[in-house]
């Protein structure tokens, strides 16, 4: 209690110092006579008296002084008045402190908004309980290329793992919601009864799933979302127990998620989860088969057991389902990846690439700033011997220098603050789609930490860019400094600056090198050719009424292939529409299925993963006139190939290649499925290939091969179940967006219980794919670009410093016969030599560094000589430019004047 | 040895209490006369101790000052021993006692 309290009265003292001097004064002036008046009571003469008094009180000066300190903290007080200090002295050098102040909120300020983003990314827990132990589980298997597990495998890693409190399965789903309003789509899952209970979130209104709910017998039951909850009941808190109807089934909703729940892994960006239903209670075939893999697992690790652990488990129990079920599970792979890394993606070399890019954009303003002060150091010199000649030590001076520059920074900071917040915003509307936002998680802005963040930034440039000036001030000689009478006759060569000044050219280069390599690398994807054409294609999600009640009946998937072909036709009659399809699996968009697949009358494969995969799409006729694919030979189906003709295929010159090589595939016969199960079906046509995953697609992709299968041949079993709903596409004439009301009619007018959604072209499918690269480059390039004007500053700066500095030589050198023509060589060599060593240094840097980026690069290595050549030349031009204009002022100096100057 | 000796620090907090306590309400002065002529003239108060010391209980709260007016109608800050600093008188005399007893057991003489 009592040190807190006297450190609180020590704090008040400081503030309160000046008023209570006074006060001290005339207590121990006090003191002081009646030290006297007893003297003169003991019989001295009041001269006498008065002596002795003094001399036995001692100093009354050091007295009040040692008072003073205790009273507040000496080192405060010395701070505070360092503080006013730099304040008046900032306050007097108006145009050095804004400029300053600029470079530094601009460096600060950018470092501050993507530290925002890096921090609610990266950095932050995720809202989940013990977040940590938190782990994405998902199958590798051989021909697949892409992830997930199969429903009953996830039920042996569930029952056989020992490292795992609990696993839990989910898949993504549309459901269509009906009923009380306008009809709906909704994205939501279906999901385990451990799934909540793993992710430890409780649900904010009732209850989660129970066991017997995730059984197929259990009772449909639904968990909604917060935002559904307030959309379509108006946060009804007597939702529980009301019934939503899903698809046609009524579901009592026995929980509402809280507000800030969200998951978001393994959905379309633009999707929210908003229903939740039980997954064990689906009657899917699907869920049968070992080799079908829509779901992913989630696993909480139990305490002390690592992600190794859990890695080595899963991967027994894959080792034990490939002994057990060879020809589903042969080569199978287990993996096991934190949760976090689900969530972010691959945004995590992007990220960091841009905080490195930022950190050095700092650096350089700090180079910027510390010139600045070395050139006011200079002028500061004198200032400085006298202080140092009226007592203060070394340490005193440089911490008043550090000071100014600590306060320098803060200002600096607190614009850059500001400036965050815009960038902040900026970055949040401008950021790709594939950066998840994670409700409260990924809501990335001004926060406590990234003011924290932002302060240390401060700190930290304060002391990186106030260190040098006031080591330098500090060190120059008193003498030296009182003597000289203002500028010498040959300015001293200041390596400091040279160094500073070619630091910041060769981070300039650095990040130039980056911005350009990005460029290159989004140009040459631009060029690529997707193998359709995506202008003016309109794809919207369509969800039929006419949905499989389980178990699934013949009559649904008749009515189903009645009602597509009938909307088809409603469609390609609205003006304006060229020609429309139905597909699943479109490119680009994020869908994937494939499909082991056989050439008929082959020998089997030895072992199961021997089997290709190939990208399966299951549109209607006009698919590929809608997409402009071409047709490479053969036909393509038409409204003749249906549930009652005999099944056939188109392939893609791809899967001809790799599966038919230098044979004619037309006629030829493939099983669908493997070569053990599998429909054998006839391929009538071969397509052009497509990219499917984006434009950079065959550079990753591990299945490449693609086939068409009709749609309306696809079984009744499939149909009743994933038929009731589809992406419709439209080729239009003219800008499609301007058709979306007579598409949405269209739908409407056979059924209004239908649900239509997600209205977005092709072409925004391919931007999408694009768009990280596409930011990381813009942001990339925006860096480079103020990292090339500070640079240009600090070659200005420096070059015309020193311009200033050897006027009297110049003019001298004139004087003496040098002409315009020297002294512009003399001056501009200086400078050209610093942008050089610049130059050079970061070339060497950028061949280092740039190779950190490559996984963000396409067609274009990090060291590309093209890239790092053009921006060499272009920073020689910018610094050789900033060296020019001080130069030719040098070359103007009139001797006469010059040697006057003083 | 006729040279005064200087207060030892730490034990000026205590005297100065002490003093408040038996004397009242008292200003620097007296406080330093009072300790003088306690130890018989052998300690010598340093103003440049008394006045920090007398800083440093005022601030922990052990005493509280008021300007008024001395004997001889001087205006003087007196000084007052609070709740809390008899409480502390208390405890540090308690204390104090206990270490100058075990201290003498040592230096006694020993017996047989």
């Amino acid at each position: 209690m009592k040190p807190l309290r006297r450190i609180w009265c020590r704090l008040l003292g400081t503030f309160r110092g000046l008023l209570r001097e006074d006060d001290l004064a005339s207590e121990i002036d006090g003191h002081l006579r009646l030290m006297i008046e007893n003297n003169e009571r003991l019989g001295m003469t009041p001269v006498e008296a008065r002596r002795a008094a003094v001399l036995q009180f001692g100093n009354a000066g050091a007295t009040e002084e040692t008072c003073r300190d205790q009273r507040g903290f000496p080192q405060l007080d010395a701070f505070l008045q360092d503080m006013r200090y730099a304040g008046r002295t900032l306050a007097k050098a108006p145009g050095f402190t804004a400029a300053a102040v600029a470079v530094l909120a601009l460096g600060i300020g950018a470092n501050s908004a993507i530290f925002s983003v890096v921090d609610a990314l990266l950095l932050r827990p995720l809202p989940y309980g013990q977040p940590d132990r938190l782990m994405f589980l998902h199958q590798k298997r051989p021909a697949v290329p892409f992830y997930g597990v199969s429903w009953l495998d996830y039920l042996d890693w569930r029952k056989q793992n020992r490292s795992f409190e609990d696993i839990a399965a989910f898949s993504l789903g549309t459901f269509n919601l009906t009923g009380s309003g306008d009809s709906e789509r909704l994205w939501g899952r279906r999901a385990s009864a451990s799934f909540f209970p793993v992710l430890r979130v409780t649900p904010a209104l009732g209850r989660s799933f129970l066991a017997f709910e995730d059984s197929p017998a259990g009772p449909p039951v639904a968990v909604i979302a917060d935002s559904l909850w307030r959309r379509r009941f108006a946060a009804d808190p007597d939702i529980l127990d009301r019934t939503i109807t899903l698809d046609g089934t009524d579901y009592r909703v026995i929980g509402v998620l809280p507000a800030n729940f969200q998951f978001p892994v393994v959905k379309p960006p633009a999707a929210t989860d908003e229903v939740f239903v039980p997954l064990g209670q689906w009657n899917s075939p699907f869920k049968q088969e070992r080799t079908i893999t829509f779901m992913f697992a989630v696993g909480r690790l139990k305490p002390g057991k690592r992600l190794a652990d859990g890695q080595t488990d899963l991967s027994r129990i894959e080792r034990l389902l490939a002994a057990e079920y060879p020809k589903s599970n042969g080569g199978n792979e287990a993996e096991v990846i934190p949760f976090r890394d689900a969530v972010i993606g691959n945004v995590r070399p992007a990220l960091y690439l841009l905080l490195g890019a930022v950190a050095f954009v700092l650096l350089i303003a700090c180079a910027n700033v510390a010139n600045l002060l070395l050139t006011r150091a200079t002028t500061r010199r004198h200032e400085i011997a006298m202080r140092t000649a009226l007592g203060a030590d070394r340490i005193r001076i440089m911490r008043q220098l550090l000071t100014e520059s600590l306060l320098l920074s803060f200002i600096g900071g607190g614009t850059g603050l500001a400036l965050a917040a815009l960038g902040t915003n900026l970055l949040y509307r401008s950021a790709p789609v594939e950066i998840p936002r994670l409700g409260t998680v990924g809501d990335f802005g001004i926060d406590g930490r990234v003011l924290l963040f932002t302060l240390a930034a401060s700190i930290f440039s304060g002391i990186v860019f106030g260190l040098a000036p006031a080591l330098q001030s500090a060190a120059y000689g008193i003498r030296r400094a009182l003597g000289e009478s203002g500028r010498g006759l040959i300015g001293g060569h200041n390596w400091l600056r040279d160094i500073l000044v070619a630091g910041e050219i060769a981070m300039a280069l650095v990040l130039l090198a980056g911005g350009a390599l990005m460029i290159r690398s989004v140009r040459n994807l631009n060029q690529i050719n997707p193998g359709f054409d995506a202008h003016n294609v309109l794809t919207f999600q369509v969800g039929l009424s006419e949905v499989g009640k389980s178990p699934a009946t013949t009559a649904t998937a008749a009515a189903i292939r009645l009602a597509w072909p009938r909307l088809l036709d409603r469609i390609t009659r609205i003006p304006g529409v060229e020609s429309a399809a139905v597909a699943s699996n479109l490119p680009m968009a994020g869908d994937n299925v494939s499909m082991p697949v056989w050439v008929s009358g082959r020998p089997a494969p030895r072992s199961p993963h021997d089997v290709p995969q190939a990208m399966t799409y299951t549109p209607t006729p006009d698919y590929l006139r809608v997409m402009r694919i071409p047709l490479l030979r053969g036909r393509f189906f038409t409204e003749h190939d249906n549930a009652a003709s005999p099944p056939v295929v188109v392939i893609d010159d791809e899967m001809a290649r790799s599966m038919f090589p230098g044979e004619d595939p037309l006629g030829k016969r493939v099983l669908l499925g493997g070569p053990d199960a599998g429909v054998s079906v006839l391929i009538v046509g071969v397509a052009g290939h497509v990219k499917h995953a984006g434009l950079d697609d065959d550079l990753t992709s591990k299945s490449r091969a693609q086939m068409y299968f009709p749609f309306a041949q696809t079984p009744d079993s499939f149909l009743s179940i994933t038929g009731s709903s589809a992406t419709v596409i439209v080729r239009t004439r003219s800008s499609p967006f301007s058709l979306i009301n007579q598409l949405r009619g269209a739908v409407f007018s056979d059924d209004r219980d239908r649900t239509v959604s997600n209205f977005e072209t092709m072409d925004q499918f391919i931007d999408a794919t694009m768009t990280q690269r596409r930011f990381t480059m813009l942001l990339l390039s925006v860096f480079a670009a103020v990292a090339l004007l500070l640079a240009a500053v600090g070659v200005y700066g420096v070059v015309s410093y020193t311009v200033s500095q050897r006027t009297r030589e110049i003019g001298i050198r004139m004087a003496l016969g040098a002409r315009r023509n020297d002294v512009l060589k003399l001056i501009v060599g200086r400078g050209a030599v610093l942008a050089m060593a610049g130059v050079a240094a970061g070339l060497a840097l950028a061949l280092v560094v740039t190779r950190a980026m490559s996984s963000l690069l396409f067609g274009v290595a990090p060291t590309d000589p093209l890239a790092l050549g053009t921006v060499a030349i272009l920073l020689m031009l910018v610094a050789l430019t900033a060296n020019c204009l001080p130069a030719r002022r040098a070359s103007r100096v009139d001797p006469v004047i010059a040697l006057r100057f003083e | 040895m006729g040279e005064k000796k200087d207060v030892w620090q730490g034990t000026l907090a205590l005297m100065v209490l002490k003093t408040l306590d038996v004397l009242g309400p008292q200003h620097g002065y007296g406080i330093a006369r009072r300790i003088e002529q306690i130890s018989e003239n052998l300690l010598a108060v340093n103003q440049g101790t008394l006045y920090p010391v007398l800083i440093k209980l005022e601030q922990e709260g052990s005493i509280s000052s008021n300007w008024g007016t001395s004997d001889n109608n001087r205006r003087a800050k007196f000084y007052t021993l609070t709740k809390s600093g008899r409480k502390q008188l208390q405890a540090e005399s308690r204390h104090w006692r206990q270490t100058t007893e075990i201290i003498d057991r040592f230096f006694a003489p020993e017996k047989a």
